[in-house]
């Protein structure tokens, strides 16, 4: 996260992935020139998840696989942004949940299709 | 709960009503300020610019005057217990901080109600980010539990154990908002414990008509309105002071002669002033209870049982020197412990004694005493004599009358000058020959 009000680059390919809520707060993000790929991006859901306690992940299994199939569904033409970000709440859970925020650029789009 | 668009994930044009219909909260929400959002339910698409029909989000809204945003995830009805939830994220927009309200509802009539009160408070009343987080839990788990099956087995377990009734006539900051619902909860939390652990129930085993539950709903309103005092520092080296306070402040109180109104008002000022927090409150019948002392930080708090015209002036002020009593005689080195007081002056337990023997000799040195009942006519204490020993000893009348009335040796016709409040009581202290 920026500073407050500064405003940033854009035209970058920006954004993040987190595990909320419950008090959790980790996340993994990306800049880069080119768009996130689809294969990228799945590491970076891996190395978030790796990031998280056993529990915590356990939490967070089916948020996690709907992520995937989400990025997965949406990989022919990628996620573009500027997005206000996608969750997905654990059932009966008031907040833990699991973040995308695609802040600037395309993400997730297979280059291989 | 009344579903609406039930469908919406299942038919396009559903859910593009759907679509609709939140933008049109909002911007009705958001006219109230002259806000104008920038509205983007088409922002949630595939690079291609097609639109995802997933209702996550199903609209989002951005206010750039507030540097806020709304995110608003619909789901499919579920058995989830959460019906509406939310939380507030800081996150980015066109290269911008900005922080954003996030609402997962599953959406009916009943929902709707809850998301337009949290857009109303984060966007209209401009609530803080840390603020709005325990907004969204009151409104959030005060719904949960209204609409839930634990909330009906809930009220099943606790309409036995709570005093509603009594509670909504004495306590107006107890009913009907959102507090009492959560103190409830926390009772209701208690009431298995109680049984097993709770001071009330240490209390109940000695005394068998006390409904423990109510007495344990008493205590804890107490504890919450001593709470909301700020007073002094307490020491405990100003005994003697705090003493002599209170016995000039009652005499000066007596001869002022509007005991009624200003006698618990005069005893909390100088007890706020020592650092000790007193409530008179009223008490249900079935708590059974005279007074207590317990610890809230560093300050002791008193809460003497209000019985409206079943208290006596003498017994407020007996019951308050038996409390302080216990502070003094019993609290001094262990700030957890607490007293719960059927007030006897006959009580057999020791700490009970020493509290009621600090409390009288307090009030009135044991040898000046001693010697005005050792001059006990056969008649009876006249008006007089009581007025002029009441004079020597530095305390009300009515403490004097009191007295003689525990032990006995005084009409019992004389209890009429002790009531507060009694229609019997036609007479107005100090008394008048």
């Amino acid at each position: 996260m920026s500073k407050s009000n500064e405003k940033k680059e854009t035209g970058l390919h920006r954004g993040r992935i987190q595990a909320q809520g419950g008090g959790v707060e980790k996340s993994e993000s990306w800049l880069q020139d080119t768009f996130l790929t689809l294969a990228d991006g799945k590491k970076l859901i891996e190395k978030l998840k790796n990031k998280l306690t056993k529990t915590e992940l356990k939490i967070r299994q089916k948020e996690f696989q709907k992520l995937e199939k989400f990025v997965e569904e949406h990989s022919e033409t990628g996620i573009s942004a500027p997005s206000l970000g996608h969750s997905w709440k654990v059932k009966d859970s008031k907040n833990e949940r699991v973040d995308l925020e695609i802040h600037s650029g395309l993400a997730f789009k297979d280059d291989k299709k | 709960m009344k579903i609406l668009f039930d469908n919406f994930l299942e038919d396009n044009k559903v859910y593009s009503k759907v679509e609709t219909y939140w933008e049109n909260i909002v911007k009705k929400i958001a006219n109230k300020k002259q806000l104008i959002p920038h509205l983007f339910s088409m922002n949630n698409c595939f690079g291609n610019g097609k639109k995802i029909y997933d209702g996550n989000p199903i609209a989002t809204a951005y206010f750039s005057s507030l540097k806020k945003s709304i995110r608003i995830i619909q789901e499919p009805i579920s058995n989830d217990i959460y019906k509406i939830t939310g939380w507030v994220n800081k996150t980015e927009y066109y290269g911008e901080d900005i922080t954003e309200l996030v609402i997962v509802i599953q959406l009916s009539k009943e929902t709707q109600k809850v998301a337009e009160t949290l857009i109303q408070k984060w966007i209209i009343e401009n609530v803080g980010f840390d603020i709005m987080d325990k907004v969204i839990t009151t409104e959030v788990e005060y719904f949960r539990l209204k609409y839930s099956k634990e909330y009906v087995n809930w009220l099943e377990k606790v309409n036995d154990c709570v005093p509603f009734s009594f509670i909504s006539k004495n306590f107006e900051s107890f009913t009907g908002n959102k507090k009492y619902i959560k103190d409830m909860v926390y009772f209701y939390n208690d009431v298995d414990k109680i049984k097993a652990t709770s001071l009330a129930n240490k209390y109940y085993k000695n005394h068998k008509a006390t409904n423990p539950f109510h007495l344990h709903c008493w205590l804890k309103i107490a504890g919450s309105l001593a709470e909301e005092e700020q007073i002094a520092n307490f020491s405990f080296e100003e005994e003697k002071n705090l003493i002599t306070s209170l016995k000039m402040t009652l005499c000066e109180n007596e001869l002022k002669g509007n005991l009624p109104d200003s006698l618990i008002p005069t005893l909390k000022t100088v007890l706020n002033n020592f650092g000790i927090k007193f409530l008179h409150i009223p008490v249900p019948k079935t708590a059974n209870v005279d007074g207590t002392i317990f610890w809230q930080n560093n300050n002791p708090v008193i809460v003497l049982a209000n019985k409206n015209n079943r208290t006596r002036y003498d017994t407020i002020v007996f019951n308050l020197f038996h409390e302080l009593g216990h502070l003094f005689k019993h609290l001094k080195k262990d700030n957890s412990k607490s007293f719960v007081d059927d007030i006897d002056i006959n009580s057999v337990d020791k700490k009970e004694q020493e509290a009621n023997d600090y409390a009288k000799n307090a009030l009135i040195n044991k040898t000046m005493w001693d010697k005005f009942i050792a001059k006990n006519p056969n008649n009876g204490f006249s008006l007089n004599e009581i007025a002029d020993f009441a004079k020597a000893v530095s305390v009300p009348q009515y403490v004097v009358i009191g007295r003689l009335l525990f032990e006995d040796i005084a009409p019992t016709e004389y209890y009429r000058f002790t009531y507060i409040n009694s229609p019997k009581n036609k007479l107005k202290l100090p008394i008048k020959f």
